[in-house]
């Protein structure tokens, strides 16, 4: 096969590599500019400080991609992120060995997909209402732990090793970081070389004409889900571990950055078109944009008006492109 | 045999809902009525205000033989206004409000005295001054921390200018005023040519502070003085530091920058009394001293003591907390007392 980083779908290939290099030179022009804005943008820290930002976004952002092809998406990333990592400092703190804490906290993300999965596929809940309920669960569930524990966060007795995952650096690079691009890379190969992302496209391009095909379009939304839960435990985990604690307070609008990556990327809301790639660029723009304007001490607000128009010109040129 | 039934449940149904309706007005067979309070916490979602319920719910029963109801206020104005609707719809005798905007107050504390409920607002007032309320001073201990954290940079590193990085509230305009402003106005009186470098949002989420932090170190690596506006803030900022090799600190002499945070909660302590670390000032808030006073305070308007539309401001103050000057001993008891904690600070810290 040859190499194509673009997964494409049915259609004509040509507008979606256009697409990745419209973003690539988005990407650029922001590079540059920060560049010019400021001297501290080109640097090794701060490239690095960006990519510890949007690591755990990309990561999640590797199996939502695909779910959002598939014409679903999931809304309770954010919530389940936060319970992981409170559930993995909790188990933690009360006796469990830390590594063991580490998986259980990653299957929780699972046992979480599973429900999503179960809810949309099982009971025909609609992707938006099933995981907004399984959204406030994660949370509540999420504050609870921390109050058993005695507060707000689960913050003071955690073990040694709590931190390890998260802090521990190979030469000048965290090990998280290669292990969650490890990650992406390896999720990226999956989808690429097995039947996965063919089923999702189809599904997403037309979801009769896909059961008709012989493709168990449940099973495929199903399996997607799981693997982003569990994608999202892990990355939930890792957080946790580099904070140094298990707070439920993060994650509040993480399911948004993951859907503008994604968006930002070129992939369809509709489904049935998308890129892993763009997923990846999406992700990184808005890492630089948000990264520089903090460097040039701009004011939140503006930050987050930015973000917006950025999200919405993003999504209008690619309109355009379609159109030709 | 459908529509039978369906009359008999309705019927069921009705005489259930009268019955509510009617039991309110009945005695109890003389037993002294127990108040009703109505609590609205800013936000449940810290530890400080979980704290502040809990003492607030023993101390009425204890004290008055009232019984609280709490809502939520979910950090927005929205869900504070629909939760006095609904305490005012269930007719209690006072309302203890903690909402984030004065104008919105004064609209909140309009409908309840409409109702003829008395009500108190705490930490952020009305904006018309209606009625009574309690005020946290947190500006004279900001102020401290601020002049305590530079006296301390000038004394270990007098060739050192002071730049001092916030981690702020920035859509809490209270905050600047009780916070912010007064910790920078601190640092100021003791070095006027102290430089503020960055200030940045952390929306009260550890991990947004820290994404921050790291964004303020790398424009500013010379930053020395870090504020946190809140336990969230400066535990981000401080995780943030850490990861870079920083936040560290030798038998309470800090090597880099000093961390002066906000709450006193368990995992700012167990960070400031670790003479490695550079999280080394706090000020805590006292959880059962604010909930008895604003307790003691609503009573008073309930029983007429006090007059529940004229404006009255009761203060009351935070602990100042720094490595230096205060015992661990005497930090341990604060929050024992004030956050029902099992935590020992000693073992916790190593000390």
């Amino acid at each position: 096969m040859q190499a194509d980083l673009t997964l494409k779908a049915g259609r004509r290939g040509g507008r979606l590599d256009i697409q990745l290099l419209i973003l690539v030179g988005i990407l650029v022009l922001v590079m540059a500019v920060s560049t010019a804005l400021t001297p501290r943008f080109l640097s090794y820290v701060n490239m690095i400080n960006v990519l510890m930002q949007v690591a755990m976004i990309m990561l999640t952002g590797s199996a939502a991609v695909l779910l959002m092809i598939a014409g679903a998406f999931d809304l309770s990333v954010g919530m389940v992120l936060a319970l992981t990592g409170v559930m993995y400092a909790f188990m933690s703190k009360n006796g469990i060995p830390t590594p063991l804490a580490l998986v259980l906290a990653v299957l929780i993300g699972s046992g979480f997909g599973l429900l999503n999965g179960a809810l949309v596929v099982g009971l025909k809940i609609t992707p938006v209402i099933a995981t907004l309920g399984t959204m406030y669960v994660a949370q509540g569930l999420a504050f609870i732990v921390a109050w058993i524990d005695g507060g707000a966060n689960v913050t003071t007795g955690l073990p040694r090793d709590f931190e390890v995952f998260g802090r521990t650096m190979v030469g000048p690079i965290p090990m998280f970081l290669l292990i969650v691009f490890a990650m992406i890379l390896m999720f990226y190969f999956l989808f690429a070389k097995t039947n996965l992302r063919k089923y999702a496209f189809a599904i997403g391009g037309n979801q009769t004409a896909a059961r008709l095909s012989g493709i168990k379009v449940g099973g495929v939304v199903l399996t997607l889900y799981v693997l982003v839960g569990t994608l999202t435990g892990f990355a939930g985990m890792t957080l946790a571990s580099r904070m140094g604690s298990g707070s439920p307070k993060v994650g509040t609008g993480f399911e948004f950055d993951v859907i503008v990556a994604i968006v930002l990327g070129g992939t369809s809301i509709y489904g049935g078109e998308g890129s892993f790639l763009g997923m990846i660029l999406g992700a990184l723009i808005i890492g630089f944009v948000g990264n520089t304007l903090n460097l040039l001490n701009v004011m939140f607000f503006y930050q987050t008006i930015l973000k917006g128009l950025i999200l919405v010109g993003a999504v209008l040129l690619m309109r355009q492109l379609r159109r030709r | 045999m459908k529509r039978a039934v369906t009359l008999a449940l309705i019927l069921v149904l009705g005489v259930f809902l009268a019955a509510n309706v009617f039991a309110g007005g009945q005695g109890d067979g003389g037993a002294k009525k127990s108040l009703k309070i109505g609590k609205i916490p800013i936000t449940m979602q810290a530890n400080y205000h979980q704290a502040h319920v809990k003492h607030l719910i023993a101390y009425a029963k204890e004290k008055y033989n009232a019984n609280v109801s709490v809502i939520d206020g979910e950090f927005s104005t929205e869900a504070s206004v629909k939760a006095v609707e609904t305490f005012i719809s269930q007719g209690v005798n006072g309302i203890l409000l903690h909402s984030l905007d004065e104008k919105v107050n004064d609209q909140m504390v309009k409908a309840a005295r409409k109702a003829k409920i008395p009500i108190v607002t705490f930490y952020i007032p009305t904006l018309s001054r209606l009625v009574p309320h309690l005020q946290i001073n947190e500006a004279e201990t900001s102020f401290q921390m601020g002049k305590v954290a530079a006296l301390k940079w000038k004394e270990w590193y007098p060739n050192k200018p002071i730049k001092i990085g916030v981690i702020d509230y920035l859509t809490v305009e209270i905050v600047q005023k009780h916070r912010t402003g007064p910790f920078i106005a601190g640092v100021l009186s003791v070095d006027p040519t102290a430089q503020v470098v960055s200030k940045l949002e952390g929306s009260a989420n550890v991990q947004k502070a820290m994404a921050a932090m790291q964004d303020m170190l790398q424009a500013h690596p010379d930053v020395n003085l870090v504020y946190g506006a809140n336990a969230d803030h400066a535990l981000g900022a401080l995780a943030a530091l850490e990861n870079a090799g920083r936040g560290k600190a030798v038998n309470g002499k800090c090597l880099t920058e000093i961390v002066i945070g906000t709450d006193a909660t368990e995992g700012e302590l167990a960070k400031l009394y670790n003479p490695s670390s550079s999280f080394k000032i706090t000020q805590g808030l006292q959880p059962k001293v604010n909930a008895i006073a604003e307790m003691d305070l609503l009573y008073n308007c309930i029983t007429g003591t006090q007059n529940p539309d004229a404006w009255i401001q009761i203060d009351t103050f935070d602990k100042f907390i720094s490595y230096w000057d205060t015992p661990i001993e005497e930090a341990q008891k604060f929050i024992e007392e004030q956050y029902f904690t099992k935590l020992d600070l000693k073992s916790a810290t190593g000390n």
